[in-house]
């Protein structure tokens, strides 16, 4: 499960792989694991498939009651104090086995990023990564990301990104999804598919 | 007296008659025992598993499971040694081993349910599956969809996680959208997809079944390969056997096609060529 975003000038971007394992298996190469909470919310994850699922569509569908209940949407840092707090909760007695990176645009304040980790830790970041990947993206981030990017430039640092778990990781996953939020909402970027699944 | 008769069946062995006397010998010890079935096909190379406690009950055994077995008559011209011998002799862990465990159940007629990892936890949960799939109808007087069945299932055996269900099914059927499959398993993973194979032969299915697949094969493609590769499954797993069914889900709901035992299959596969003897 490899994930990693970044925040840049007006939007952020999400970038996850596609592959459906257990343990040597790979059931699928083309499942989508970064869910959108609403209109303007990402939210990618990665963990132990039953929990994966599970936790993040009781997130999406607390994230519409707010909404429903409310009338106004929630934030982003709102919904990731939320997520983390469920995470917090179930932590001492059933844990969730899930990373996460939500990502979201809020009026006014613009795109945002949240790393949230399976011990409920959160923070605010510029640019993450999860699993065996992170270890060659974060520094690929650190070294080539600065503030104020432009989307082509983003997009080129997570292909950079991709690249690299490709070549360094020892079982890599072949296919990667990019999506992205800004002020038009949260939606599919592009797939970087190295496996047609048939 | 049966065990005098296989004895007997052993000392006049011929190619093609250890093939009948493997069956026999299955079948006897299968009626001894019915702990363990004893598989003797002509293949090179093949595993082979000895349970050593049978070895001084049945010692004649030994020969066979050495995998050398020569022809008494030909002894006295120096002997020759045949190719050896698959042996398996497989034990079934469950009290009662069956042959003929039926693997794909019927939800409702347009809808099945296949069987891996435990029998009773996949018996009980499809039929569990079942009453509230036909609940669903009687509340919203239209059928469930295949979706929001294995989300039903999915949800039951997440909220059972970690307590020792040991479940891997596939749930397939026809609804409004078309058809639908989804694999489910005992973690609470849920995956919709084109083709899966579960249990513990499925590295083995996969192989022959992604080989061989295409979007647009026909109904008999289809059926062909399914059962190819349940027998190449069956054929290397040792926990893998019996009867290999393969049913249609369409759009007037499912059809049983065929239902053709492993071992059948095997000869129809690969059948037995007599060679010259050197």
């Amino acid at each position: 499960m490899e994930r990693c975003s970044a925040g840049g000038d007006g939007f952020a971007v999400v970038a996850a792989d596609t592959s459906a394992t257990s343990s040597i298996l790979v059931h699928k190469t083309n499942e989508d694991k970064i869910m959108k909470l609403d209109s303007h919310k990402l939210l990618g994850a990665s963990g132990e498939p039953g929990d994966r699922v599970q936790f993040t569509e009781y997130i999406q569908k607390n994230v519409h009651l707010y909404q429903f209940r409310n009338g106004i949407p929630l934030t982003t840092a709102a919904a990731a104090n939320f997520t983390r707090g469920e995470l917090a909760t179930a932590l001492r007695k059933n844990p969730y086995n899930v990373n996460l990176l939500m990502a979201g645009y809020d009026k006014g304040i613009g795109p945002s990023l949240y790393f949230i980790d399976y011990l409920a830790t959160l923070h605010k970041v510029e640019k993450g990564a999860f699993g065996y990947g992170s270890f060659f993206c974060l520094s690929l981030m650190d070294r080539y990301y600065h503030s104020g990017m432009s989307l082509p430039e983003a997009i080129k640092l997570v292909d950079e990104c991709i690249m690299e778990i490709r070549s360094r990781l020892i079982v890599a996953p072949p296919n990667f999804l990019i999506k992205i939020v800004d002020k038009d909402g949260a939606r599919e970027y592009a797939w970087r598919e190295s496996i047609k699944e048939a | 007296m049966e065990l005098d008769m296989v004895e007997e069946g052993l000392r006049n062995l011929e190619v093609l008659k250890v093939v009948r006397v493997g069956s026999w010998i299955y079948n006897c010890l299968g009626s001894l025992t019915g702990l363990c079935e004893l598989q003797i096909t002509g293949i090179k190379g093949c595993h082979h598993a000895v349970l050593s406690s049978w070895l001084p009950k049945f010692p004649w055994l030994k020969k066979l499971l050495d995998g050398e077995v020569t022809r008494p008559q030909r002894q006295s011209s120096g002997g020759h040694q045949w190719a050896p011998y698959l042996v398996k002799l497989v034990l079934h862990n469950t009290r009662l081993a069956s042959q003929s465990v039926k693997k794909i159940i019927e939800i409702n007629p347009y809808m099945l349910g296949t069987m891996a990892g435990g029998a009773a936890d996949c018996q009980f949960w499809h039929r569990n599956l079942g009453i509230k799939c036909r609940l669903h109808e009687l509340a919203n007087k239209r059928r469930i969809s295949v979706t929001g069945a294995s989300k039903l299932l999915a949800n039951i055996l997440y909220s059972y996680r970690g307590m020792g269900l040991s479940i891997g099914t596939m749930i397939a059927g026809w609804d409004e959208t078309g058809p639908g499959l989804y694999y489910a398993d005992a973690e609470g993973g849920r995956l919709k997809g084109k083709r899966f194979s579960v249990g513990s032969g499925s590295p083995y299915a996969y192989g022959v079944l992604d080989s061989g697949y295409r979007y647009d094969m026909t109904i008999e493609e289809a059926a062909e390969l399914a059962r190819r590769a349940i027998y190449h499954a069956t054929f290397r797993d040792g926990a893998s056997g019996g009867v290999a069914s393969v049913y249609y889900v369409g759009p007037d709901g499912w059809k049983k096609l065929s239902g053709d035992d492993v071992g059948e299959l095997h000869y129809k596969y690969y059948p037995v060529v007599p060679s010259p003897v050197e």
